[in-house]
């Protein structure tokens, strides 16, 4: 009987961890022999103790690959897609929390609730990346919602952390509306859709039923709508465009930065599992392909336009990460192997870019940086800070030979082999149409008249670009006195930045494991 | 409802047990399942025990560390033993024993 659940172990350990953290941090938090303590860092070590822990034994591998491959009545599955996506997850987790300590200590920020509310969402990730089963999948995306709206929420004293939860609760709740609208089995006055149409809610079973359904004409406008609610349903919970978009950098902005950073990530990782095993294994079609098209390129797009009038620090990186969706659609949108690869490439590196990037903002905003303009003294007092932030702009613009540029040319080169030709060049020129677009508007703006535009000095570049135009090259309007980076963050951007440098060396390990991993979503 | 843990693959090595019981999947730890166990163990406690010490926790903190190192770590080795038992894992050693016990009986 007790073996029923060694599938499940490391989500077991993770909730039994959790509850320990819990117990701890209630029990001596409110201890007057102790005189209530601060137990961020103590909870927050402990607490990336058992992210990292569970991590390792993932990355060792241990002849975990085919254990258990499906398992609680085919309701989850294991193989090697679902280990790489769960490894990048737990380190995004353990990046987050290793995030939290100083910052959190500077802020005055005396919540170890907040490291406890890493660690459940993860375990219900860990659920849904390997949920075959739709009901699985909605029962594992909702814990997962319900802790980040807390976790946006959760500086009480901040209106704009106080905005940043209610409107993920709205988007969030909303989308999973839609979502289970899709499913729906429990309702019976409104229409059927994938439930109702077909029977199955299994992902095996929904492949068989669904293979070929457009090509042989047995059309059904619940599998068409069920479909096509499901897929705006996901599309909602990674903020594509263009659904409920405009929110994101309201929430990201508002939230605290680590928080930010593991909404950046995490349910990126996640979803972006399981619509694949969902759609590729499940349903895909020429509907789902059309739909997914539309998305990635109205998200590239949107993110390369709208991140150019933003003049905080953490707004542009908002965008950024919608329009890194984009390019990461590009990849699931194709259909084929070398799509689910180039997914899982982007993804990875996306994590690790991130991760980077919202280290260093979270350093920076311990002095109270919040402005662009505010980085203009960073090359002068803290050269090495800058210069990481500047390589990790250039790998989000895409620039050669960073990592950045890899994931890039490795996604457009999957969209052009499925034959998306139309694709690839919207993700090459948004790529760079933030530079013209950028430098465009406020020179229109400042002078007056398109005929300015040529006389203007070149104010702005890339929204990437111009980050490190103001903290090498502009004078700085404010000197802020940046505090030194504590040690948790300069490790973590050490190893982030020296992977961001130094992939193009050696990218191979990276290309065979995914290869490998995007084969086995396919069995 | 079926909730057999038993994979849709089969296993690569010689099955001993199927659905072996806990008690005999927690008699056959061996050398290295007690490493692991230990290790992942006092690694845990010695990250409380460092943790603690700023806010002035440390042995409640050891005690916190050192239940989820011994949660961790005991999860881990029975995961091997017993993947070691339904033939996931390389079990020589598993195999020879039983092998030899089913000789004497």
């Amino acid at each position: 009987m007790f073996n029923l659940f060694l599938a499940v172990s490391p989500e077991i350990f993770i909730i039994n961890a959790t509850s320990i953290l819990l117990i701890h941090g209630v029990v001596f938090s409110t201890s007057k022999r102790y005189d209530y303590p601060p137990l961020v860092s103590n909870v927050g070590w402990l607490g990336l103790l058992s992210v990292s822990r569970l991590g390792g034994q993932r990355a060792l591998g241990c002849g975990e690959s085919i254990f258990a491959h499906l398992f609680w009545n085919n309701l989850f599955r294991r193989d090697n897609f679902t280990y790489f996506c769960q490894i990048l997850l737990l380190l995004s987790a353990a990046g987050t929390i290793s995030m939290c300590f100083d910052s959190f200590e500077q802020e005055r920020f005396d919540a170890f609730e907040f490291i406890v509310l890493i660690p459940l969402p993860t375990r219900s990730m860990l659920f849904m990346i390997s949920a075959h089963d739709s009901i699985a999948m909605y029962l594992a995306i909702e814990p997962q919602s319900l802790c980040f709206y807390v976790i946006a929420a959760s500086k009480r004293k901040s209106e704009f952390s106080t905005e940043a939860g209610s409107k993920y609760l709205i988007l969030g709740a909303f989308s999973s509306g839609i979502l289970l609208f899709g499913y729906d089995r429990t309702t019976t006055d409104i229409c059927s859709m994938i439930y109702g149409s077909t029977g199955a809610t299994h992902f095996d079973q929904l492949a068989k039923i669904l293979t070929g359904y457009e090509i042989t004409g047995a059309r059904s406008s619940g599998i068409f709508m069920g479909i096509l609610f499901i897929a705006v349903g996901f599309l909602f919970k990674i903020t594509a465009v263009p659904f409920l978009y405009m929110w994101a950098p309201d929430i990201y902005e508002g939230s605290p930065t680590p928080v930010t950073a593991f909404l950046s990530i995490a349910p990126k990782i996640s979803i972006s599992a399981n619509i694949s095993r969902l759609s590729i294994y499940g349903s895909y079609g020429a509907t789902l392909q059309q739909i997914f098209f539309f998305c990635s390129i109205a998200s590239m797009i949107l993110g390369a336009l709208a991140a150019m009038a933003q003049t905080k620090v953490k707004r542009p990186l908002a965008h950024s990460s919608i329009g890194h969706v984009g390019y990461i659609r590009t990849g699931f949108s194709c259909g084929t192997i070398e799509g689910i690869q180039s997914l899982l490439i982007g993804i990875f590196i996306y994590a690790l870019m991130t991760i980077d990037a919202f280290a260093i903002v979270s350093a920076l905003r311990q002095t109270r940086v919040k402005y662009i303009a505010d980085l203009g003294a960073l090359a002068k007092t803290n050269p090495i800070s800058a210069i990481t932030f500047s390589i990790t702009m250039f790998s989000y613009a895409g620039i050669p030979p960073l990592a950045g540029f890899c994931s890039k040319f490795y996604l457009f080169f999957a969209a052009l082999g499925c034959g998306a030709y139309f694709l690839a060049p919207v993700g090459v020129v948004t790529s760079v149409i933030g530079c013209w677009a950028a430098g465009r508007f406020p020179r229109v703006s400042q002078f007056g008249g398109p005929k300015a535009v040529l006389r203007a000095p070149d104010t702005t570049l890339f929204y990437y670009i111009r980050l490190a135009k103001r903290m090498f090259f502009d004078t700085p309007r404010t000197w802020i006195l940046y505090e030194p980076m504590d040690r948790n963050k300069s490790l973590l951007l050490a190893m982030t930045s020296s992977f961001i440098t130094l992939f193009f060396l050696y990218p191979s390990p990276l290309f065979s494991v995914t290869h490998q991993m995007a084969l086995s979503s396919y069995l | 409802m079926n909730t057999d843990i038993t994979a849709s693959a089969k296993p690569e090595y010689p099955v001993i047990d199927r659905n072996p019981p806990f008690t005999k999947v927690v008699g056959n730890f061996n050398t290295l399942d007690y490493l692991r166990f230990v290790t992942i163990s006092g690694v845990s406690v010695t990250v409380g025990y460092l943790s603690g010490i700023k806010p002035g926790l440390k042995g409640p903190s050891m005690v916190t560390g050192g239940l989820i190192g011994l949660m961790g770590g005991f999860m881990y080795a029975y995961q091997n033993s017993a993947g070691r038992l339904m033939g996931f894992f390389p079990n020589d050693g598993e195999v020879s024993h039983y092998q030899k016990h089913r000789f004497n009986n």
